[in-house]
């Protein structure tokens, strides 16, 4: 390539291109990198909201690890809530991705239906709708005990409020399914053909045509959820705060706690650092395992 | 390849994007359950010099908003060019919000804050003008009052005013009190306390004596009883030296264990659905299964609309014997104050002035936020009819009571939060109350130690 030929791409036209993209660059200069960037250096600062950051060091990440037992809490009980819910959802929304990959009546219908608890997404109305179903005098009680069975502490028992979290969020699968949905219907029907003559199950099928077919799309979905789960503050403040016993207190609420209850800044950023480098860890882990077996068809 | 390329860039885009955000979430969340705030309302509309935009910012419930709102316009009628935006919502997220748009400068210029929370703003700027010094007229306020730290006099500034005379009260089922013989009209122990709430759930085990979740007793159980048992509250505001043994606190969560124990409150379990200030959605509260609750002042009408078929009273509160101090203590629900970003304090202050010392915006008000704090509102209100009588009665008493405030340092939100915690771990049985003490004298120690 020609020096010639690389300026002739800056034309009149190409600047334009970026005036168009300027909102988005501004957003994301200022409500992104910004606030990202800022809160590194907080983290080294001893911060509260309401005054000037003073330069302490490594204090605050040293503090979360040594003093602070609530930290070390808050990690298990997300670490848990993120081992419950992610297989949880990807299992559910693949199974119902299966059923709904089918062509019945009146299945768009069916597939808006399973889609909807996806859109109201992270809202509080549903964390307050889920709270209000499982209080001990709820709904799911007055049901179990119309049933003649005994009433379970959805929040109020420390051993049972973090499951009753992770089902709402299990119970949010929607977006994934829509994507499984997505990867089933592109799997080539010729291989089922093949399989089916030469004699192969539906089960085995399913899990040596199927599941290799959709590997980049499990990957996918692996990832965005694995993401989502370890920054779980909506539900786990809504529902329970926190509580009882600091049994649903994942690391977003203690965050939360931290910098906007204490208005301790500096110690909520080293905090959210720590979130992101856990993140970061977990998805590098995923990444390299892919190769194993996440199967891309482009590779033949 | 090309698709692990574009996912790996896609999912490290979420990543930064959503992690860096952390704390957006919660804000978001925050901003969603203040409801009805005008965020953008922009103050200091002086193009002309001539009209007054002024931002004024609560929270509270619907008779609240409704009253302030009509006293906001009553002043609005009388004076044309200042216009005054209000920005209310419910009390969640309030002061985060707030906090946040103090270090921003961007605070409403009139703001109504929690006077336990003060102290931490007070602490770490310079946010609030000084009444006195903006020339305001003080003079209807009872200057022993307003002159306490709680009411707002931070070393001889008056950076906040009291929205009225409040603190706990006894509000209490008369019927039901009546039914298992209990008389909260003479002064009672905590150990008469515990044999009443014995008798009344061994007649009845749906009913308990005490409607309280952990913020409740941590508030209104802890701090009183070790005033009571010490004369002394948490901390030394000067030596910031801790005030109690870990035997003293020991003692304390033993009454508190008792409380769960004897079936005299609810358990940890079942209120904890009902926590901080949403003790009048217990189902069991509207259904009169309670007999009696320790609440505030300012929100005991609040209580008492919740079943509105029963019929409450107020009473006495419980004092141990020997006490070195009553404990219960006198304060006020809210402080409002102007902040330092307001641009027009002359306008603040004459609305303030309306607000506070108007006879006509007090019946307005009438108790919307406790018994009002002046002798001339009380005067005016009780004329007019608007005084509560349950409320003007639980101010007495408390007032008699006269015991001392809490320290700075114990009602901040980190220092209750160990109280709090604590207190649920006694009441869910899963550790001793020995340990429970050790561990909340490390966990107030280190807490103090980085103030």
């Amino acid at each position: 390539m020609t020096k010639a030929k690389k300026i002739h791409h800056f034309t009149k036209r190409d600047y334009s291109a970026f005036i168009y993209l300027l909102p988005w660059i501004l957003g994301m200069l200022i409500f992104q990198l910004y606030p990202f960037l800022s809160s590194l250096v907080y983290s080294f600062c001893n911060y509260k909201i309401t005054g000037t950051p003073e330069f302490c060091g490594l204090n605050n990440y040293i503090q979360l690890f040594t003093t602070d037992n609530e930290f070390w809490n808050s990690l298990m009980v997300t670490l848990v809530y993120t081992l419950y819910t992610v297989p949880g959802k990807l299992v559910m929304a693949l199974a119902v991705a299966v059923f709904l990959n089918r062509n019945i009546r009146g299945i768009n219908l069916i597939r808006t239906l399973y889609y909807i608890p996806s859109l109201f997404g992270g809202s509080v109305a549903v964390a307050l709708l889920w709270k209000v179903m499982f209080m001990d005098t709820g709904v799911i009680n007055s049901i179990l005990n119309t049933l003649h069975l005994p009433s379970v502490q959805w929040l109020g028992d420390p051993s049972q409020a973090l499951r009753t979290i992770c089902m709402l969020e299990i119970w949010q699968f929607g977006s994934s399914m829509v994507m499984f949905l997505a990867a089933l219907k592109n799997v080539p029907g010729d291989l089922y053909e093949a399989a089916e003559i030469d004699g192969a199950g539906k089960v085995r099928m399913f899990f040596s045509i199927t599941i290799p077919q959709i590997t980049p799309i499990i990957f996918f979905n692996l990832i965005m959820q694995t993401i989502q789960a370890l920054q779980n503050f909506t539900s786990a403040f809504v529902i329970t705060d926190g509580g009882p016993m600091k049994a649903t207190y994942v690391l977003g609420m203690k965050l939360y706690k931290e910098g906007f209850s204490y208005f301790k800044m500096g110690y909520a950023s080293a905090i959210s650092w720590i979130i992101f480098i856990i993140i970061m860890v977990i998805t590098m882990v995923l990444f390299s395992s892919s190769t194993k077996w996440v199967f891309y068809s482009d590779e033949g | 390849m090309k698709k692990r390329i574009i996912a790996g860039l896609l999912a490290t885009s979420m990543l930064v994007s959503l992690a860096g955000c952390s704390g957006g979430g919660a804000a978001s969340s925050e901003t969603a359950s203040t409801a009805g705030t005008s965020e953008a309302a922009t103050s200091a509309s002086t193009d002309s010099g001539e009209t007054v935009t002024l931002r004024f910012a609560w929270w509270g419930g619907d008779d609240r908003t409704n009253a302030t709102m009509e006293v906001i316009n009553q002043f609005m009628a009388e004076n044309p060019n200042i216009k005054i935006e209000a920005e209310y919502g419910s009390s969640d997220g309030y002061h985060d919000k707030l906090a946040t748009q103090l270090a921003s400068g961007t605070a409403a210029d009139i703001v109504q804050i929690d006077p336990e929370v003060m102290p931490s703003f007070v602490a770490t700027g310079d946010y609030f003008l000084d009444y006195s010094a903006e020339g305001f007229d003080l003079s209807k306020f009872d200057p022993n009052y307003i002159g306490q730290r709680i009411n707002g006099n931070y070393d001889g500034k008056q950076l906040g005013l009291p929205t009225g005379i409040a603190g706990p009260a006894l509000v209490a089922n008369a019927d039901l009190a009546e039914k298992y013989g209990i008389d909260f009209s003479t002064q009672y122990t905590w150990d008469q306390f515990i044999e009443w709430g014995k008798q009344v759930h061994e007649a009845d085990p749906d009913t308990y004596l005490l409607c309280a979740n952990k913020e409740y007793i941590a508030n209104l159980v802890f701090f009183t009883y070790l005033k009571q048992k010490t004369g002394k509250t948490l901390f030394d505001e000067e030596t910031k030296a801790f005030n109690y043994t870990e035997e003293d606190i020991q003692n304390c969560l033993d009454l508190i264990k008792s409380l769960y124990d004897n079936n005299v409150c609810p358990p940890s379990s079942y209120s904890s659905a009902y926590s901080n200030d949403d003790l009048q959605s217990d189902p069991n509260w509207i259904a009169g299964k309670y007999v009696c609750t320790f609440a505030y002042i300012s929100t005991m009408n609040v209580m008492m609309a919740a079943n509105e078929s029963a019929n409450y009273t107020t009473g006495q509160l419980p004092v141990m014997d020997g006490a070195q101090d009553n404990g219960w203590a006198c304060n006020c629900p809210q402080l409002i104050s102007v902040t330092s970003s307001c641009e027009h304090p002359e306008a603040a202050m004459k609305f303030l002035d309306y607000f506070f010392n108007n006879d006509e915006a007090s019946k307005t008000l009438g108790c919307v936020r406790s018994v009002p704090p002046t002798e001339q509102a009380r005067t005016v209100c009780e004329a007019d009819g608007s005084l509560d009588p349950d409320m003007m009665e639980a101010a007495n008493i408390v007032t008699a009571y006269g015991g001392q405030s809490n320290d700075k340092y114990s009602s901040t939100p980190e220092s209750k939060q160990i109280i709090i915690d604590t207190i649920e771990a006694v009441s869910y049985g899963t550790v001793d109350t020995a340990s429970a003490a050790a561990d909340m004298y490390s966990q107030l120690s280190n807490y103090i130690s980085a103030q």
